[in-house]
């Protein structure tokens, strides 16, 4: 006797149910995807104890009519494909028939459907994969499916579905996705008679965005678009601060097609190389149009896996377009002057706002003497003295009586406001030998005063004064992110250079490490570093980039061995390149512990402004700057 | 004790010496100069564990031998300053010392002399005696390729061979090297070989430019010595195996051609102008009679710049980084040099003068 049965159409139909419904989130799924290829404009979504007990999915889309309707609960009917290359040439969501079979197998389910040009609707309704009679009813124009009871014959998938507030969460991550990459159709989200979102046809996902993400995400959302013959992407990026700690932001829509592909995560992590810390994901929001025929979307019932045709194009695409946005928007800095002119009437009020300053710049105008003198040597000038701002190193030495000082205890006052005040006063210094250039100073202030007040402590920080608050910064990450940049683009523009060695170095590695070297060897090639294997785990190093002069064969690859973990060998040029230019700007960037002229720390700042890249985070990925805004201050002294 | 020097002497021999103190030395004792009478002379003792720095002057009357270790740059500045005077008194006392010399004095204290390290005896196979310019202008014209990057440590100095009456010193980076050769006077036919510390011979120029004559050069094992008339200088060498130069030195490049070497020292200056620092290469082709440079480098810009050269062979092109080329030209005493190429990425050698030639690796564009 045989062992091997044909399974019945009931058991067929539950296991195919398993593979593309495994909780009440795909049910919705699959239902919006055939509202949105049945081209609605409105699609609402009704839930009862988080789709356990009912979902109904209603529409105004393009509707069916009675002969329609008596198929669409058979396996693998569909009106999205004829023939087989048709697959290769799908412009709709769904494709496969499988769902509304599969949702009729372990469910209560009926449909209402009405077209356009029909009279009345008809309803059919499947009971665990028993389909009933069709009966003609009435019906607004388009399909409404409604879906109870799911699983009721699949006890133990019953068993595996979460909490309430969990199967909503994966409900409305379904609905949010629709709803970014569908801007133009109405969407409704209904539980237990309770709106949980109406979103009303907008012009722009930013506007969606801004919806579910909020305001300020909105306005620091950085527009990436790319157009190349078969492939267009555009979408949104967020600026690095608005980091996540897992990837669950990343957006990406394939053809309006919510999908998840390594090969684009890696394009987008490695864009925002260097910007981010350590396990942080960006987020993006990106949508792509590729030629049907470049992109397998059949490879999962879930669809939400797809092949590429040329994978490595598309990770090409996304980084380059990724890079240009990130790299063309600068971080903003936004302007309020509301404190600094409050602050002002403040100390108006005080009344002895003069007598302050006038004390304070006898005492900073000795202080500055001093520490110039002892600028080299002398460890015991205080930090407080030792803080320059450009205003005072604008003014010669010799003139420091009639300088105008740090505002000691208010530095809080904007530059304007200081500079106006100290005019004012000019009439009590009209006495002194310096008058004249004192007008002279006020006049070159006025052009400077844009200018902030900096300084060195500890020797590895720099406070910068700014608009609206403080900025702390860790010297040698700021340096590190730009000379990383620097190196990057020098890199990038011009043929890197290599110079053959007159004596070839041989360094001997551990057999792990050599072998590691050995498997990127074509790639240092590319980069300037011929190797030649010596031996069992000697290596030679036969030519070295002329950028890394100043570092020895040895210090390089050792470097390059901590750098690189085991699974950055196997991506690539790229990320080698990326390694090797934060071992560049990491031995090239000024240390913690060493001290800063002035003039340096101005130069390091000017750096930052001018730079159009990220400095926000070194390429190690660790903060370079901490700001703290007046406004936090006044909170923590109470002002506020 | 007491001694008497004239001032310019005093302070050319301590000032001297001091050269080699550490600016910054854990034990204070090596932050001094030892001062010591012995056999009716007086030794101004001066190093930094590396190098150690003896100069002799004559005790005069003194009979007494004994000694102190004084702080140097505080001394130094005292002598500085009376440098003109004719006369300065030195007094010692234990470890006290007082300086007297027209119009006041100082009294400094001092540290004991014994405590200062002493070397042991000189190990020698012998030496040989070379006018200490003629050595002083072979560092000069070889120091410019030593290695500055200490992992290759015994990169980081000279090598000096001495077989016969030839001398030879050598310099390299890795990138480069040079090499120079001059005769020596060797009655004893000693051979010796060791890389000396740039420090060293920086200083024993130092020495030379001060004292002139013959110096007397040894080595033992692990140091080398230089002995002039007024005083010595005694070093660690460097430890290690330093590379086979000789087979360094091309010897199938076919190619000659002769430039004037004013004119290219120009022209490559000019050319390395449009470079920056981490693009930094210069082109050289080579057609008949002439020798093309240029410079390309992004965002800074770019040269192109004809010169006169003796050659009629195939065009050739070839880049350098135009610093090593520089270096070598620098230092070169002769009207024209020598380029000889080979076939295809190989090293190019530069005679640059008499028994004085450099090897430099060409840069590749990837």
């Amino acid at each position: 006797m045989s062992h091997i049965k044909i399974l019945p159409a009931s058991v067929i139909n539950k296991i195919a149910a398993g593979e593309v419904i495994d909780r009440p989130a795909a049910v919705v799924k699959e239902l919006i995807e055939n509202s949105i290829d049945a081209m609605a404009s409105r699609i609402d979504t009704y839930l009862e104890d988080g789709g356990r007990k009912m979902i109904r999915i209603s529409d105004d889309g393009v509707g069916m009519d009675a002969e329609d309707l008596s198929l669409t609960f058979q396996s693998h009917a569909t009106s999205k494909l004829l023939n087989a290359d048709d697959l290769f040439a799908i412009h709709t969501l769904g494709f496969r028939g499988e769902a509304l079979p599969s949702i009729g197998a372990v469910s209560r389910a009926s449909i209402i459907s009405r077209t356009k040009w029909a009279l009345q609707g008809a309803e059919i309704a499947i009971d665990g994969g028993v389909l009933e009679r069709m009966k003609e009813c009435g019906a607004p124009e388009g399909t409404q499916v409604e879906v109870r009871d799911l699983f009721f014959n699949v006890p133990v998938r019953k068993k595996f579905l979460r909490t309430i507030p969990t199967e909503m969460a994966y409900i409305s991550e379904v609905l949010t996705r629709f709803a970014l990459s569908y801007p133009a159709i109405h969407f409704t989200l209904m539980h237990n008679t309770r709106t949980v979102f109406n979103l009303p046809p907008v012009r722009e996902t930013a506007e969606r965005i801004a919806t579910f993400f909020g305001d300020e995400m909105r306005n620091n959302l950085i527009p990436v678009f790319l157009r190349e013959e078969l492939f267009t992407l555009s979408g949104y990026i967020a600026p690095p601060f608005f980091d996540k700690a897992n990837a669950r932001m990343q957006f990406i829509f394939l053809n309006g097609r919510y999908i998840k592909d390594s090969a684009i995560f890696r394009a987008i992590s490695e864009s925002y190389h260097g910007k981010l810390m350590h396990k942080r994901y960006p987020i993006v929001f990106l949508f792509l149009q590729i030629a049907p025929s470049e992109v397998d979307v059949n490879v999962h019932p879930t669809k939400t896996e797809v092949r590429f045709r040329n994978t490595a194009t598309i990770y090409n695409y996304v980084l380059s377009a990724l890079k240009e946005g990130l790299n063309k928007s600068a971080p903003k800095s936004s302007a309020t002057t509301s404190f600094s002119q409050r602050t002002e009437k403040e100390l108006t009020k005080a009344g002895d706002v003069d007598f302050i300053r006038g004390s304070l710049w006898e005492q900073f105008s000795f202080g500055r003497t001093s520490e110039t003198k002892d600028m080299k040597g002398n460890e015991d000038v205080p930090l407080s003295v030792s803080s320059i701002s450009n205003r005072d190193t604008l003014i010669p030495p010799n003139k420091e009586e009639i300088a105008p000082a740090i505002p000691g205890k208010h530095t809080e006052e904007n530059p304007e406001k200081f500079f106006n005040t100290t005019r004012s006063q000019k009439g009590a210094y009209a006495q002194t030998p310096g008058a004249r250039d004192w007008k002279e100073n006020v006049f070159l202030a006025e052009e400077i005063n844009k200018k902030k007040i900096f300084f060195q402590i500890h020797n590895a920080f720099i406070v910068e004064e700014t608009d609206t608050g403080v900025n702390i910064i860790d010297q040698h990450a700021l340096h590190e992110i730009i000379l990383y940049h620097e190196i990057e683009r020098n890199m990038r523009e011009s043929q890197s250079l290599s110079q053959r060695l007159l004596i070839p170095e041989m360094i001997e590695l551990s057999l792990k490490d050599f072998f590691s070297i050995v498997s990127i060897k074509k790639y240092l090639e590319e980069l300037g570093v011929e190797i030649d294997e010596f031996g069992q785990s000697t290596i030679v190093i036969r030519t070295f980039p002329q950028i890394l002069r100043h570092l020895s064969g040895k210090e390089f690859i050792e470097s390059l061995l901590a750098e690189l973990s085991d699974e950055n060998y196997l991506k690539g040029k790229d990320t080698i390149l990326n390694k090797l230019i934060s071992i560049m700007a990491c031995k090239g960037a000024i240390k913690a512990g060493q001290r800063l002229e002035p003039q340096e720390i101005e130069e390091l700042l000017k750096m930052k402004e001018s730079i159009h890249a990220y400095t926000n985070n070194c390429p190690h990925g660790r903060p370079t700057t901490l700001f703290f805004s007046l406004d936090e201050l006044q909170k923590q002294f109470k002002r506020k | 004790m007491k001694l008497s020097f004239s001032g310019k002497d005093l302070y050319s021999g301590f000032n001297l010496v001091t050269g080699i103190v550490p600016s910054s030395a854990l034990k204070s004792v090596l932050k001094g100069v030892k001062v010591e009478v012995k056999k009716k002379q007086v030794e101004f003792v001066a190093t930094d564990l590396e190098v150690l720095v003896k100069y002799i002057l004559s005790a005069g009357s003194c009979e007494e031998e004994g000694g102190i270790v004084l702080p140097a740059i505080r001394v130094n500045n005292v002598l500085r300053e009376w440098a003109g005077n004719e006369e300065i008194s030195v007094l010692i006392e234990g470890c006290n010392c007082t300086l007297r010399s027209a119009g006041g004095y100082f009294k400094i204290a001092g540290e004991d002399f014994l405590q200062f390290p002493e070397i042991g005896k000189i190990r020698t196979g012998g030496f040989v005696e070379v006018d200490g310019e003629i050595i002083s202008d072979m560092v000069e014209k070889v120091v410019h390729s030593v290695s500055t990057v200490k992992v290759r440590s015994m990169l980081c100095g000279v090598f000096v061979r001495i077989i016969g009456d030839d001398m030879v010193m050598v310099a390299a980076d890795g990138n480069r090297m040079s090499t120079i050769k001059r005769k020596v006077n060797n009655p004893e036919g000693v051979s010796m070989e060791g890389i000396v510390a740039v420090k060293c011979l920086t200083f024993m120029q130092r020495f030379v430019s001060e004292c002139k004559g013959v110096l007397k050069l040894g080595m033992g094992e692990q140091q080398v010595y230089f002995v002039g008339e007024r005083g010595e200088i005694v070093s660690q060498l460097i430890e290690g195996k330093y590379p086979k130069y000789d087979e360094l030195i091309p010897k199938k490049n076919d190619k000659r051609i002769e430039v004037g070497r004013n004119e290219l020292l120009s022209r490559v200056r000019m050319a390395s102008f449009m470079t920056n620092e981490e693009y930094r290469v210069v082109k050289f082709v080579f057609k008949q009679g002439k020798l093309l440079l240029s410079s390309k480098t992004s965002d800074v810009g770019e040269a192109e710049l004809e010169m006169a050269a003796g050659y009629d062979g195939p065009d050739l092109e070839i880049s350098f980084d135009p610093e090593y080329v520089i270096d070598a030209l620098k230092v070169s005493d002769s009207d024209t040099v020598t380029i000889e190429l080979g076939d295809g990425g190989g090293a190019a050698l530069f005679r640059t003068g008499y028994e004085q030639m450099d090897v430099i690796m060409p840069i590749e564009m990837k």
